[in-house]
């Protein structure tokens, strides 16, 4: 068959499918979540809270104690969806995300550095984890720079590097006397106990996030051809991987803050898109998925996936941080196995 | 015009190109030949861009290569080195769009001009029937072809080519030199590409470079420069020189009768391995 004619429309059907099972899962995440709970609220309840809030408990909870939560779930989900998505794409490493890199630990380590050595305030743990997230991305690719960031030794360094942040948070916690325990529960990635000044707090990154990742979109594409067409071509590779590296670890960053380390999401989510799309989806985007395509739907498959999965460890009371492990670790083997070495 | 002087080019301590200097006119064909490792590839690479100069300077219109804009230089010069990797998925017309990168940026949207030159890309290299096509799919030659299309998309004024026939069977290969020479007739495009082959280089080319151990040994039309003595001290061989005729136009050909090994030769002239 031969086709002559340029055709520039979209055959939407894959991606209207993964859009509406994404919005229904968070759409069904977000109610399940305002119903249950100490204080279980039925559907009535809520509406009429959501509508009318007032002084009554109902109002209370939904609008103090759980939407915040629900909300500051899906945009974690979202900002980390997103920052995998540019990882992978920069080092054109499928195994690529913001925690494999030791991106994660490194905010953590730093933020906990910070609240039991110098006793920061809260505001301060954004800029204290950025910090501390791009030394570890630092370390990272200064240990991986001689393979030519072969993407499993790249890994390899990355988890090196997350391992022996982890250590050095394991450290802090003992020589910290117990004091310091407290932060045990948001060290694993919780979404407990959160409030609309966390949801603020993070928003602007969420913003800011979609749109760096959306406008650059043309540069992510252009960095998947290998180093040498893509600068003959005029893409000054350095610069575009540095500022959306850069990017990458300020989001990630502030998820960490608010939220604590979560990890797997940033891996899973573009994968899960990819995946997705495979077939007539594909085809009809005409081969490659093209960012600015794969950021926007990492995005909403990462807040699916932490909607679903903060509201199983609502249910269970265990951190959502440990949820992810749980879902994430399979899949990762899985990818792992399939890269050459 | 495409201006090296004295130019110097390596990689660390190791220098491969040693002190060159060389006019490319516009809308000639020219080709660099030599034996492995004497260079070829890395005076390509400096003449790209690519390769920043050890010493001495790469122009382009009386200008420092370096000191055009990226965009702007690609523009004028489009690059297709040896064994580019396609993005996994990616299709045909996706790879060559990317060629209009340097007429739009990161922000502009496709235009009129640049659907019109990504479909005379793709129709000059015939490429169009595979347009849809998965470019891991397709065969080596017509790869090869797809990313012709990507530089010519660029639609620059200067062909930078390394080994464009090498791993391609015969017919490919001269399916990708008839092109090339279209592209020169026809749309007055500059041509610099590395060739192996010696009689299609011979065939194609208005000027040959011969390269030896970094440095240039030969610089003429196809008729000046090849000759048995030439190839003896190039490639150890021992060839018989006929001149054939294509349109009028007269060419040196040479059948290869024996190679000869004398390792006393390679001791004397050391050969630099170049990466890549």
């Amino acid at each position: 068959m031969q086709l002559t004619h340029h055709d520039d429309t979209i055959e939407l059907r894959s991606v209207t499918v993964l859009v509406t099972v994404c919005v229904v899962a968070m759409a069904i995440s977000l109610i399940m979540s305002l119903r249950v709970g100490d204080f279980s609220l039925s559907l009535d309840q809520i509406l009429q809270a959501l509508k009318t809030p007032n002084d009554d408990t109902p109002s209370f909870v939904v609008w103090q104690l759980r939407l915040p939560r629900a909300v500051l779930g899906l945009m974690v989900g979202a900002v980390l969806g997103m920052a995998g998505a540019i990882v992978q794409s920069i080092t054109r490493n499928p195994l690529g995300s913001p925690s494999l890199m030791g991106v994660t630990s490194g905010a953590a380590f730093a933020i906990v550095i910070g609240l039991v050595v110098f006793d920061i305030s809260y505001g301060q743990r954004l800029s204290v984890g950025t910090v501390g997230g791009l030394s570890a991305a630092a370390l990272t690719f200064g240990i991986a720079w001689q393979t030519r960031l072969n993407p499993v030794y790249l890994t390899l360094a990355g988890m090196s590097v997350a391992l022996f942040f982890a250590a050095g948070i394991s450290v802090l916690l003992i020589a910290s006397d117990g004091e310091a325990m407290g932060l045990y529960v948001w060290l694993t990635g919780s979404l407990g106990d959160r409030t609309w000044q966390h949801v603020g707090q993070l928003a602007p990154f969420a913003l800011l996030g979609l749109v760096m990742g959306v406008s650059f979109a043309r540069a992510l594409d252009l960095l998947m051809l290998d180093d040498d067409t893509a600068t003959s071509l005029g893409v000054s590779i350095h610069r575009w991987r540095l500022l959306l590296g850069m990017t990458a670890v300020i989001l990630t960053a502030a998820t960490v803050s608010v939220a604590g380390p979560i990890s797997f999401i940033g891996l899973i989510a573009p994968h899960i898109v990819r995946l997705g799309l495979r077939g007539d989806g594909l085809r009809g985007l005409g081969g490659q998925l093209p960012h600015r395509w794969l950021l926007p739907l990492s995005a909403l498959v990462g807040a699916s996936l932490i909607g679903i999965a903060d509201l199983i460890a609502k249910v269970q009371d265990v951190p959502v941080g440990i949820f992810c492990v749980l879902l994430g670790g399979p899949l990762f083997v899985y990818l792992i196995g399939k890269q050459p070495c | 015009m495409l201006s090296a002087d004295r130019l110097r080019l390596g990689y660390g301590n190791h220098v491969v190109v040693k002190d060159i200097s060389v006019s490319i006119e516009y809308g000639t064909m020219n080709c660099i030949i030599g034996p492995n490792g004497c260079g070829k590839s890395t005076l390509l690479r400096g003449l790209s861009g690519l390769l920043a100069p050890l010493q001495g300077a790469i122009t382009l219109d009386d200008k420092p290569l370096n000191a055009w804009p990226a965009r702007q230089r690609a523009q004028r010069l489009a690059v297709l080195l040896q064994n580019p990797i396609a993005p996994d998925g990616i299709s045909v017309e996706q790879l060559v769009q990317h060629g209009r990168y340097p007429h739009q940026g990161i922000f502009q949207r496709p235009r009129a001009e640049d659907h019109e030159a990504v479909e005379w890309a793709l129709a000059i290299t015939g490429m169009h029937r595979y347009r849809r096509r998965p470019f891991h799919a397709l065969s080596g030659g017509e790869r090869q072809r797809g990313w012709i299309a990507l530089a010519l998309a660029q639609q620059a004024d200067v062909l930078l080519v390394d080994e464009p026939t090498t791993f391609l069977d015969i017919g490919r290969q001269l399916e990708i030199m008839d092109l090339l020479r279209q592209l020169n007739r026809d749309h007055g495009t500059t041509v610099v590409m590395v060739l192996h082959d010696i009689n299609q280089a011979s065939r194609y080319a208005d000027r040959l470079l011969a390269m030896q151990s970094g440095a240039l040994i030969a610089d003429g039309a196809p008729v000046e420069v090849i000759h048995p003595e030439l190839l003896m001290q190039l490639f150890d061989l021992e060839t018989e020189r006929v001149m054939r005729d294509e349109d009028g136009r007269a060419y040196p050909y040479c059948m290869p009768v024996r190679a000869q090994r004398t390792p006393h030769h390679h001791a004397s002239t050391p050969r630099p391995v170049a990466p890549g």
